[in-house]
């Protein structure tokens, strides 16, 4: 069987004790147009659960201003809002 | 899958005039974890042809990053999974989407580019990123380039006529102990993703007229850093400099293949 996270574990950052807080954590996003595939990048990194809650305020998107194309600002958007909840998971207890 | 269906269904089409996008003919090489979102992206925008090298088959490893494929495809190509996720997720796009399995090789290189009006390259390895580089300055075409790892994406859109080019920027391949080892080193799938929205962003700012040539994207999915920074042209650039030594593509330069799968 292979390790579907063995390219991120191999992060020092994550290793095997970073995978484990990832699988167990619980991530909830705001609902919007990046919340699709801010899921599926989340699933697929291993997240324990995930779910989006339509009464969380939406996420301002950090970057916005960089990018001129709708359809690639969302897309960055959701990568965004992937990445930084498993680097919240990582720094968490 | 279903949330990247009811995503693609979301993200909207794009508000500018279509016309210079439906005649776009777009060469992506490598459907990986940065060409696998891109390919998606530029489907979704419609443009004409999107035509996708790559000759290598889904690994259980991939999937973190590499959104079109899920695990009823480990060990399949690449190319036939990822085409038939991108039909179904854009199935009203115009696109014409025209697979080639084969790996850009210094042989076929200069064929592939020329037929194309912009390269876009997202390989894994630095013989091919070079190869994408001086092809596409031999034979005029602007190229987006797109890298990944560990927790940092870079992104770079060179013209035609260089000045800046990749290699003002990188000079030369890496010593094979240099490079960072792909597959040792690591990356998270979604840092790739960033990285690939940029490459996406910047291709479409080609397509519509007001390129972004000659500046690096780099966004550091740690700090949350995402900064543009100007590349320098070189006087002495091999490529694109006043006196340049490399003028047609050589098997020699790019023997480099530590980086490949």
């Amino acid at each position: 069987m292979t390790d579907l996270y063995s390219r991120q574990k191999k992060l020092r950052e994550i290793g095997e004790v970073g995978q484990l807080k990832i699988a167990r954590a619980t991530v909830l996003i705001p609902a919007g147009p990046e919340s699709e595939m801010a899921t599926e990048y989340l699933r697929r990194s291993g997240i324990g659960s995930i779910a989006v809650d339509p009464h969380i305020a939406p996420l301002d998107f950090l970057h916005a201003d960089q990018f001129q194309f709708e359809l690639c600002r969302t897309f960055a958007a959701s990568a965004w809002i992937a990445t930084q909840n498993v680097v919240r998971i990582l720094e968490s207890k | 899958m279903r949330a990247l269906q009811e995503c693609m269904m979301s993200l909207s089409m794009n508000s500018y005039p279509a016309d210079q996008v439906a005649k776009a003919k777009v060469l992506l090489i490598g459907l990986g974890g940065l060409g696998c979102p891109t390919a998606l992206l530029l489907a979704r925008a419609g443009v004409g042809i999107l035509r996708i090298l790559d000759d290598d088959e889904v690994d259980g490893s991939n999937l973190h990053r590499q959104i079109l494929f899920d695990q009823n495809d480990i060990g399949q190509d690449k190319l036939t999974a990822g085409v038939r996720t991108i039909r179904r997720l854009c199935s009203t796009s115009p696109t014409r989407l025209e697979p080639i399995r084969a790996r850009l090789l210094p042989d076929n290189a200069r064929a592939y580019v020329q037929d194309v009006d912009i390269v876009v390259e997202g390989s894994d390895n630095f013989a091919t990123k070079f190869l994408t580089a001086d092809t596409c300055f031999i034979e005029h075409k602007p190229c987006v380039q797109g890298a990944a790892v560990r927790w940092v994406t870079t992104a770079i859109s060179t013209s035609p006529t260089g000045r800046p080019c990749y290699r003002c920027l990188f000079e030369d391949l890496p010593l094979p102990d240099q490079a960072p080892n792909c597959a040792e080193a690591g990356v998270l799938g979604s840092v790739v993703g960033f990285g690939a929205a940029l490459m996406a962003e910047l291709t479409l700012r080609i397509i519509h007229g007001h390129p972004d040539f000659g500046h690096t994207y780099s966004y550091n999915g740690k700090t949350d850093n995402l900064r543009r920074h100007p590349v320098f042209r070189r006087q002495s650039c091999a490529l694109c400099g006043s006196q340049p030594q490399i003028v047609d593509i050589g098997w020699s330069r790019y023997m480099d293949e530590s980086c490949a799968p």
